[in-house]
């Protein structure tokens, strides 16, 4: 089936492909071009976790493997934006500091539980930093534009990163996370490349050459 | 030494790592070329020399961009 109409629609293949690197190839019957396309892009994408360590995929949106929020609180006329990964669950108000500030007691959700705190900053609420500044959060992180059209295995390895980052893996800096970036990234690429072509394949309209 | 005994491969960054990091570019240049020319060869058979040709390509591409930026920094250095 290496040219002409093929049976399986082309929506299918495009899917399959993105679940997994090569997969649309597999079921075009391809088995040769799915093992070197889909295992060239798997193996790039793992060695680019060898070389930078697994904390090289960033979740967009967390913060040491944890949630990252902005905070908003009232200091006096002002409105201060915070980040934090300690969203709060509750407030209540607490008296007055020997100032005469209205004191507020707060309960923070911390890893395994909540911590309370007295501030006289008043907590106005918080928002995931996602759906605060999408943009701005891609904008600082995007190496992961490239590695994410890697599919699924990019969250799992993300999912990964952040419980490495939760028991205090550090990250890798300079060379080797550049390479590592690099190498992820252009695993993603490449696979958007073999998404369209597996698809055009499917579709019949697959470039002579 | 320390350093190895504590190194969990996947985990932490490669270990030595940082004194070679242009030596990565070879095994990048080869998994491109392997992706790349899979996609693009029509027969099985083919993929080996066309692999070699492009990995080839691309380090000579490497070499002559890397002389080209040393040129261009001579040519700086003595301009100024």
């Amino acid at each position: 089936m290496e040219s002409g109409e093929s049976k399986v629609s082309p929506v299918i293949v495009a899917i399959a492909s993105i679940i997994l690197p090569g997969m649309g190839y597999l079921l075009l019957g391809q088995k040769w071009r799915a093992f070197f396309a889909g295992g060239g892009i798997i193996t790039l994408f793992l060695l680019g976790i060898f070389f930078a360590g697994i904390r090289v995929i960033n979740l967009p949106g967390y913060q040491d493997g944890y949630l990252s929020y902005v905070e908003a609180r009232r200091v006096g006329e002002m409105v201060h934006l915070v980040p934090t990964t300690q969203p709060i669950v509750e407030v209540r108000e607490a008296g007055r500091d020997l100032a005469g500030r209205a004191q507020y007691a707060i309960k923070r959700k911390v890893p395994g539980g909540v911590r309370e705190e007295i501030t006289t900053e008043r907590p106005m609420g918080h928002r995931w930093v996602m759906l605060y500044s999408p943009m701005s959060v891609l904008g600082g992180n995007l190496w992961f534009l490239g590695q994410i059209l890697t599919g699924p295995i990019c969250l799992v390895a993300g999912y990964l990163s952040n419980l490495a980052a939760q028991a205090g893996v550090a990250k890798s800096y300079a060379r080797l996370a550049d390479i590592g970036a690099l190498y992820t990234a252009v695993a993603g690429m490449l696979n958007l490349l073999v998404i369209i072509d597996a698809t055009s394949r499917a579709s019949g309209k697959a470039v002579r050459r | 030494m320390m350093a190895l005994l504590a190194y969990a491969p996947m985990l932490d960054p490669l270990v030595g790592g940082w004194d070679y990091w242009y030596l990565m570019l070879l095994p990048l240049a080869l998994l491109v070329s392997v992706v790349y020319k899979a996609m693009r060869v029509e027969e099985p058979k083919e993929l080996p020399r066309q692999v070699t040709r492009a990995f080839l390509k691309f380090i000579i591409a490497f070499l002559l961009l890397a002389a080209g930026l040393w040129v261009l920094m001579l040519i700086v250095e003595r301009s100024v």
